[in-house]
């Protein structure tokens, strides 16, 4: 099984974009959906993000299995049964549109009476709307970035060279490994081992799968203290170490544009919540009588 | 583990993060897109057990990258995005095994070392899960409640991990223990 990340090249506005651009303009959406609890701001924001992933230009085939996830993360968890079943208005709406109540449980004095209404939908709508506004905003990340260019991306932020050679040698070893595993199988299978044996409950499940993982790690670091001798033998650490494509990462007039563009948004949205009634809890309590 | 050198990202500690990154990223990979029968209904996730074994056999660096980035690179491999909180959470399950030393876990090569080993799985995985469920989801990010992240994201995902972790780690160990034995490492 060949493995890769999901990587797409491409030639779109966001894939000319530098990482580090991608990356902090993330920070800034994601800093913007905290301030606000209002539905219409955080509708807007999440417009505005689906406009930026627009300019992405990516295939339905490759991101929807990433859209349901946060979908039913949004919809099921959060929608249907965290704002149903703990969902609470703010304490200062003193207004109360009941949709439905779950039947009164009573253990001796202690009653419990839940009943779901309008005004816990709307905290509902703007809990729902902040993760599906984070991926719009990731996912453009995630699928025109090369990993290779992560560690390159991060030490031109200012993380120390181990940790930004780290980030790069482990996307590095990916193939490596899942070549490994697969290989792995193999041999097991050859061995007479199920990975597709039924019963035994959900313990035996798990320990079904230490064949399988106990040769893949067990190799793997073995193989590593090869690598951090090759190492050593080359002075690594000893000084600063050079990054080659560092110089391909540069800011563009586009990158500056994407940045100021998303911090004037963040600047707008802060500035609508601390002075005027666009930013805190909203509910259209006229719309329901 | 020596509890001195504990914070040390030297060479060693790079290379091993990078191993335990991949390691951890690939697995998760491959566990989510197994089907297995009858498990549909149950979370398997073993390759938990990867950033804890990580913690406790290079110290908390180490396994808080295998677990924090080990996370992202299983996510990218999948097409699922980016989710922080989680990232650090699961970071912060290697970050706790590896504290083993001060809690009074060394050396790890008697069967008690190996009870201790799955006792720290449990506190890692339920310590390290609480973050995202219990203080970033409800707290930073504010898209679920405390209530709501305590029922249907601490408790399920904190559970499956501590019961992995604590099955697949002293197997992890028992077998690092045989190859050093036999590499004289």
């Amino acid at each position: 099984m060949l493995t890769t990340f999901k990587f797409l090249p491409g030639q779109s506005f966001i894939h000319r974009l530098d990482p580090r651009t991608k990356l902090i303009v993330f920070v800034l959406v994601m800093i913007a959906t905290i301030v606000v609890e209002d539905v219409r701001v955080l509708a807007a924001l999440f417009a505005l993000t689906l406009v930026y992933y627009q300019f992405a230009r990516l295939p339905w085939r490759a991101t929807w299995k990433a859209w349901a996830v946060v979908l039913f993360f949004s919809i099921i968890i959060i929608g249907l049964i965290n704002a149903t079943l703990f969902g609470q208005a703010p304490p200062y709406v003193k207004t109360s549109h009941p949709i439905f109540s779950f039947p009164t449980i009573a253990i001796g004095k202690f009653v419990i009476h839940r009943v779901v209404t309008w005004e816990i939908v709307f905290v509902g709508l703007a809990r729902m709307l902040r993760p599906l506004t984070i991926m719009a905003m990731i996912l453009p990340f995630t699928f025109t970035t090369s990993p290779y260019m992560y560690g390159v991306a991060f030490r031109r932020m200012g993380i120390p060279d181990g940790v930004a050679f780290a980030l790069d040698l482990s996307l590095r070893y990916v193939p490596t490994i899942a070549r490994d595993f697969f290989i792995t199988v193999d041999a097991q299978r050859a061995r007479g081992y199920e990975l597709e044996a039924k019963g035994g409950g959900v313990i035996n499940m798990i320990r079904r799968s230490a064949p399988l993982i106990v040769p893949v790690t067990i190799n793997s670091i073995a193989g590593g203290e090869e690598v951090v001798e090759a190492m050593e033998l080359r002075a690594f650490g000893i000084g600063p170490r050079t990054w080659t494509a560092s110089e391909n990462l540069r800011f563009t007039v586009a990158d500056y544009g994407t940045m100021v563009f998303f911090a004037l948004i963040l600047l707008i949205i802060i500035l609508l919540d601390q002075f005027t009634s666009y930013g805190p809890y909203w509910f259209p309590a006229q719309w329901f009588g | 583990m020596d509890k001195n050198n504990m914070w040390k990202f030297g060479t060693r500690e790079i290379v091993y993060s990078a191993i335990g990154a991949a390691l951890y990223g690939v697995l998760n990979w491959v566990f989510n897109n197994l089907t297995l029968p009858g498990s549909t209904l149950v979370s398997i996730r073993p390759p938990v057990a990867i950033p804890i074994f990580m913690g406790i056999v290079f110290g908390p660096v180490v396994g808080f990258f295998t677990g924090g980035v080990g996370n992202v690179i299983g996510d990218l491999l999948s097409g699922y995005g980016f989710f922080w909180a989680w990232d650090v959470g699961n970071g912060l399950i290697g970050l706790i095994a590896g504290l083993s030393p001060i809690m009074g876990a060394m050396g790890m090569k008697s069967t008690q070392d190996y009870v201790k080993a799955a006792v720290i799985s449990v506190i890692a995985s339920l310590v390290g899960i609480a973050f995202p469920a219990l203080i970033a989801d409800p707290f930073i990010l504010r898209n679920i409640d405390f209530n709501g992240g305590l029922t249907t994201e601490w408790l399920p995902a904190g559970i499956t991990d501590a019961i992995n972790g604590a099955i697949i780690t002293p197997i992890l160990l028992y077998a690092w223990n045989a190859y050093r034995g036999r590499s004289g490492r």
